[in-house]
C-alpha cells in the first residue's frame, strides 16, 4: 500500500519529558485514519512534527517523500486545536489569504461552505463566537485540495448538534485519494468513518492497524477497546 | 503590512494632523506680535502634548513592530504563519521589510513634523546648504564630482543600523522560543548577550579603522567611518539573518 508519511525513530523531548520515543510509522494514502489517545499521550505532538511546528530531538519524517518544509506543506491542510487567524480581520479577508497562498485553494467551496453554515463572510472574527471561529477554521482547510489532512481535536470544542456537521463535511470535502489524519479522544463520534485506526500512549504507539481488522481481533468496537485499554 | 498598518497608520496620521495645526497655529501666533508674551505662554501646554505623542508615537512604531513579530511567529498566528508553503527565509524577509519600511516612515514623518513646526526660514536654507558642502568637500578630496555618494552612503548606514537593531531582536526571539518555558524572559536575556557580545566584536572590528586615521584630513575620515560602519553592519546582520533562518527552520518549538 502507498504510503504519504513514514516516520523512522522519532523522538521528541521537552527537556526531561519524553513526548514521543522511538516512533515507527507510515500512513497509508487514501484513508481516513483516526490517532487515537488520552490527552497528554502526544497526539499534538507529533502532528506538530510532521507540519513542521516543532522540530524531533531524533529520527525522521517524510511526507510524501518530502521531510518538513515548503515542499511538505504545499501537500499538507493543517487544522490546529487552537484559533490562529488574526480577530481583527473578516472571513473573506482570510478566504482571501488562503487563496493567495494555497494554489490548492478552492475559493467557491468555501463560500459555499459557509453559506451552507450561514456564516457571514463579510463578519470580523473577533464578533465570532469560538465554535463559529472552529468552524471557519475548518472550512479554510477542507477548501484546499491537499493530500494529506490534518485534524487536531476538529470536534473537541463543539456541540455535539455541530460535530455531525463538521465530521460530514470532513466526509464530503476531502479529496478521493487524499488522506485524513484525525486526532481526537471523541472516538464515538468518529469510529464509523475510520478506516485506520492508530492508538498512542505515554509517547508510543501501542496499535496500528485497520479499523475492520481490530474489530474482528478484540471483537469489540474501537471505542470499547479504547476505554478498555486506556482506562484510568 | 496590513495588519501592521492597522495601527500605525491612524497614529502617524494623527501626528501629521497635530503637525499641520500647530504649523497654523504657530504662524498665527507669530502675527500677534502685540500678545507674543502671552502667546508663548498658551503655546507650552499644547507643545507638550505634541513632544509627548512624537515621543510615543517614535516608541509605540519600534515596539509595535516587535510584538507583531512575536506574536505572528512564536504566538497562536504562528500555527498559520509556519504552516504557510513558504521558506524561512521569505517569511523573514516580509517580517523585516516591513518593519524596516515602517520606522523609515515614522522617521519621515516624524523629522517632517519637526521641520515643519520648529524650522525658520534660515534653518531651511542652511539645511540646503549642508546637503552642498558635502559635495564640495568631496570634490575637494578626491577631485571627483560625487555629490551623491556620501549622502548614499549616510543612508545606507541609517538604513542598516534600523534592520541591525530589528534582526537582533528577531534574533532574540528566535533564540527566546526554543526554552520550553518562561520565552520572553529568555529573549531578554538574550538581548542583553547578544548586546555584550556585539560590543566585543565591534570593538575588535573598528580597530583597523583607528590605525588608518589621517588626523589632517576629517572628512576622509568620516567616509572612512562609514564604509567600516556600513561593513560590520553588514556583517552583523548577515550573521543574524543566517542564525535566525537556521533556528527557525532546525529548532521551531511551537508548543
Amino acid at each position: 500500500m502507498e504510503s504519504i508519511l513514514q516516520c523512522r525513530g522519532l523522538t521528541k523531548k521537552y527537556g526531561n519529558l519524553v513526548a514521543l520515543h522511538d516512533i515507527n510509522l507510515d500512513l497509508p494514502a487514501g484513508q481516513i485514519i483516526g490517532l487515537l489517545g488520552p490527552n497528554g499521550s502526544g497526539k499534538t505532538t507529533l502532528i506538530k512534527l510532521i507540519t513542521g511546528l516543532l522540530t524531533p530531538n531524533e529520527g525522521s519524517i517524510l511526507i510524501d517523500g518530502f521531510a518538513p518544509g515548503a515542499d511538505s506543506k504545499k501537500l499538507i491542510s493543517y487544522l490546529p486545536e487552537r484559533t490562529y487567524l488574526s480577530d481583527w480581520m473578516r472571513v473573506s479577508d482570510v478566504i482571501a489569504y488562503f487563496e493567495d497562498f494555497y494554489d490548492d485553494f478552492r475559493e467557491d467551496r468555501a463560500y459555499d461552505m459557509l453559506n451552507r453554515l450561514q456564516i457571514n463572510s463579510s463578519a470580523r472574527l473577533k464578533t465570532l463566537s469560538k465554535g463559529t471561529k472552529e468552524k471557519v477554521q475548518l472550512i479554510l482547510v477542507m477548501s484546499r485540495q491537499a493530500r494529506l489532512y490534518i485534524l487536531d481535536e476538529p470536534i473537541g470544542g463543539v456541540d455535539p448538534a455541530a460535530r455531525d456537521y463538521i465530521m460530514n463535511t470532513i466526509l464530503t470535502n476531502y479529496d478521493p485519494g487524499a488522506t485524513v489524519l484525525i486526532s481526537t479522544h471523541l472516538i464515538s463520534d468518529i469510529e464509523s468513518i475510520l478506516d485506520y485506526v492508530i492508538f498512542l500512549q505515554y509517547g508510543q504507539i501501542t496499535l496500528a492497524d485497520g479499523a475492520d481488522d481490530i474489530r474482528m481481533k478484540h471483537g469489540k468496537s474501537i471505542d470499547t477497546l479504547f476505554r478498555e485499554v486506556f482506562r484510568c | 503590512m496590513i495588519a501592521v498598518s492597522r495601527l500605525l497608520l491612524p497614529l502617524h496620521v494623527i501626528l501629521i494632523a497635530m503637525t499641520v495645526i500647530g504649523h497654523f497655529v504657530l504662524a498665527a501666533g507669530k502675527s500677534l506680535t502685540d500678545s507674543s508674551v502671552h502667546y508663548s505662554q498658551m503655546s507650552g501646554i499644547p507643545y507638550m502634548f505634541y513632544f509627548l505623542f512624537l515621543f510615543f508615537t517614535v516608541c509605540a512604531t519600534f515596539i509595535y513592530m516587535l510584538v507583531y513579530f512575536y506574536k505572528s511567529m512564536y504566538g497562536d498566528e504562528g500555527y498559520l504563519t509556519f504552516t504557510l508553503p513558504a521558506d524561512t527565509w521569505q517569511i523573514l524577509l516580509s517580517k523585516s521589510l516591513t518593519a524596516v519600511l515602517w520606522e523609515v516612515i515614522d522617521l519621515f514623518i516624524s523629522m517632517f513634523s519637526l521641520m515643519l513646526l520648529f524650522f525658520t526660514d534660515e534653518m531651511w536654507v542652511s539645511f540646503g546648504e549642508l546637503f552642498s558642502k558635502l559635495g564640495y568637500y568631496f570634490y575637494r578630496e578626491f577631485g571627483v564630482r560625487l555629490t551623491g555618494v556620501p549622502i548614499i552612503l549616510i543612508i545606507a548606514v541609517f538604513l542598516l543600523a534600523l534592520l541591525q537593531g530589528i534582526l537582533v531582536f528577531y534574533l532574540c526571539f528566535t533564540i527566546g522560543q526554543i526554552s520550553n518555558n518562561h520565552r520572553v524572559a529568555a529573549a531578554i536575556g538574550v538581548f542583553f548577550g547578544i548586546n555584550i557580545l556585539l560590543q566585543i566584536i565591534v570593538t575588535f572590528a573598528i580597530t583597523p579603522f583607528f590605525s588608518t586615521v589621517n588626523y589632517n584630513n576629517t572628512y576622509s575620515n568620516i567616509m572612512g567611518f562609514l564604509t567600516y560602519s556600513l561593513i560590520i553592519e553588514a556583517c552583523v546582520c548577515t550573521g543574524c539573518w543566517l542564525l535566525t533562518t537556521y533556528l527557525m527552520k532546525h529548532k521551531l518549538n511551537l508548543q
